[in-house]
């Protein structure tokens, strides 16, 4: 896996595109994309072993937004990148409450 | 973080959904031993992945699990008499027997043979380390009994108690495989000051807020394990944690302790929770009295004076969870300190002297998942680096849920997690923590040969 270059990097180290690398020892899975008024970006997490401690992983997230590659460290991170790219405002949405609860759902034998 | 569509699936449990189709593929906790304690005993009323059932023990000391309402025009069967063989509707006289067969049918003309053709659904049970489980899934799926190692300690060193959690099952479980959290939510103010200097696990929880948290995949789920950097010590105090699929885990304290986070339904989780010592207690290990933290905490009280819930765990948990102080049994097992009373939270304390100002670890834990909301959006989550095992876990049970779709058996249904531990250390920074207590949490006979998953 290559190094993090940083959350705001503006374009990373190409990378193969499919599921599973030729050796298998890196994989990408798609998380879900982010879509707003800039276009649609893209979440993936490349999960590989460490070398150095082969039961664990290590990991990264990529963000794929039109021809850019963009890296970060966190799931959060990149999420974040994905919305301020694409001007997804998934995140500054107001909260809405949940409707009140009733305690109907208890053990209650009636 | 999920789709809506993701959280959806993980979180609904109900028949027929899809990982209510998984969760029906493991034995389930369904009430403590002592809840039925005695032969032809009360009926206790449950709710389990959405189903609403009763449990009774029958004259021979059998246990049943059936459907809470008669076949005949669906009175609770709560109400019902425990005598003869059977649980007895008391509306019409109609008794069911632990299959959940009619047996008898007292308000129909004697020559029918009406009650033949009756029946209400029914789940096999198996009851032990004070716990009747019950296996609600396919009948030629059922998994080995649930013999974990802790259910497999004398009573005398086991500590049981349940409570009634109001929020959705994974994130109850998800809190708790989060080792991170307990440097704040069950912390001093500032964080960490408040965790004891002379035992490791405090030092390093004092030293290291933001410890890495690895994560090794296995045949049951996973184990995982929270690494803080002691400082100065130039030593990584390492606590190991199994878990096993789907709401079970396994921790490292005193001795050993964990939850199973049952789903009630969607919205309602059972907690239960357990601590055991696994070897005999020193010469200095409390016959009755106070237990030492190192050892777990709680109580231990004579069997003659012990209340009905030490029947089958002779030892009294603590941390937010003790009947009568902490829990009401009289009342669903709901937590005396609950979100009607704000948790009885303290602003005072919570200036002064702990981070939550909540008295009681557990009741921490439930005031802040409870504060997620009934089932949390975790369409809007911004995971962090300490998110590791949660990523890991829902990623585990979705690709189980797939597994079962496709016709398979997912991870912890086959009796691999028996021998298992947990354990915590402190280790040379340059020693992988899973190479040096593999031997500790891995008891199993086979393990030492096996790689993980």
């Amino acid at each position: 896996m290559g190094v993090d270059p940083g959350p705001r990097a503006s374009a990373g180290p190409t990378r193969g595109t499919g599921d599973v690398t030729e050796d298998g020892a890196i994989e990408r899975q798609f998380i879900q994309h982010f879509e707003g008024p800039a276009g649609r970006a893209e979440l993936y997490e490349w999960a590989g072993a460490d070398p150095d401690r082969p039961h664990l992983e290590k990991v990264e997230y990529e963000v794929i937004y039109q021809r850019g590659r963009y890296y970060a460290q966190t799931m959060g991170e990149a999420a974040i990148i994905a919305c301020e790219l694409t001007g997804d405002n998934r995140f500054l949405q107001p909260i809405i409450p949940s409707p009140a609860r009733t305690r109907s759902s208890s053990p209650d034998p009636r | 973080m999920l789709t809506k569509d993701q959280n959806e699936l993980l979180t609904r449990v109900g028949p027929g959904t899809p990982m209510g189709n998984l969760m029906r593929r493991y034995w389930a906790p369904a009430v403590l031993s002592w809840e039925v304690a005695e032969p032809d005993s009360p009926p206790v009323t449950i709710k389990l992945l959405g189903e609403e059932l009763v449990v009774f023990r029958d004259t021979n000391g059998k246990v049943g699990v059936i459907g809470a309402r008669c076949a005949h025009r669906r009175a609770h069967m709560f109400w019902g008499r425990n005598e003869e063989g059977g649980l007895r509707c008391v509306y019409h006289g109609w008794k069911f027997d632990v299959d959940g067969k009619c047996v008898d049918m007292p308000s129909e003309p004697a020559k029918s043979n009406f009650k033949d053709r009756v029946r209400i659904p029914s789940y096999p049970t198996h009851e032990v380390g004070g716990v009747v489980w019950t296996y609600m899934g396919p009948p030629d799926k059922q998994p080995a009994p649930p013999l974990f190692a802790w259910t497999q300690v004398a009573p005398e060193r086991r500590a049981m108690s349940k409570v009634w959690e109001e929020c959705n099952w994974l994130q109850t479980l998800e809190g708790g495989i989060d080792t991170v959290h307990s440097n704040f939510l069950h912390g001093g103010r500032p964080p960490g000051v408040r965790y004891d200097e002379n035992d490791p696990r405090g030092r390093a929880n004092n030293v290291s807020t933001a410890p890495e948290l690895e994560v090794v995949p296995t045949d049951y789920g996973y184990t995982y394990a929270g690494i803080r950097d002691m400082g100065e010590e130039g030593t990584n105090h390492v606590r190991a944690y199994h878990w096993i699929m789907p709401w079970s885990q396994i921790r490292a304290t005193g001795g050993n302790s964990g939850h199973l986070w049952v789903p009630m339904d969607d919205e309602n989780t059972m907690v239960y929770n357990w601590s055991v010592h696994f070897e005999e207690p020193q010469a200095s290990y409390p016959r009755r009295g106070a237990v030492p933290e190192a050892y777990g905490g709680g109580r231990v009280v004579d069997s003659e004076e012990a209340p009905v819930w030490f029947k089958d765990a002779r030892m009294e948990l603590a941390g937010g969870n003790r009947f009568g102080q902490d829990v009401d049994p009289e009342s669903g097992f709901r937590s005396l300190r609950n979100r009607d009373n704000r948790y009885l939270i303290d602003r005072y304390t919570q200036k002064m002297q702990t981070f939550t100002g909540i008295t009681g670890t557990n009741t921490q834990d439930r005031a802040i998942q409870e504060s997620m909301g009934p089932i949390a959006d975790r369409t809007l989550e911004r995971l962090g680096t300490t998110d590791r095992a949660i990523i890991h876990a829902r990623r585990a049970l979705m690709q189980a849920v797939k597994t079962v779709q496709q016709g398979g058996d997912p991870p912890g249904v086959a009796p691999t997690f028996y021998g298992l531990r947990a354990y915590e250390a402190v280790l040379p920074k340059d020693q992988y923590w899973y190479d040096a207590l593999h031997d500790k949490i891995d008891k199993r006979p086979e393990a030492h040969a096996s790689t993980p998953a």
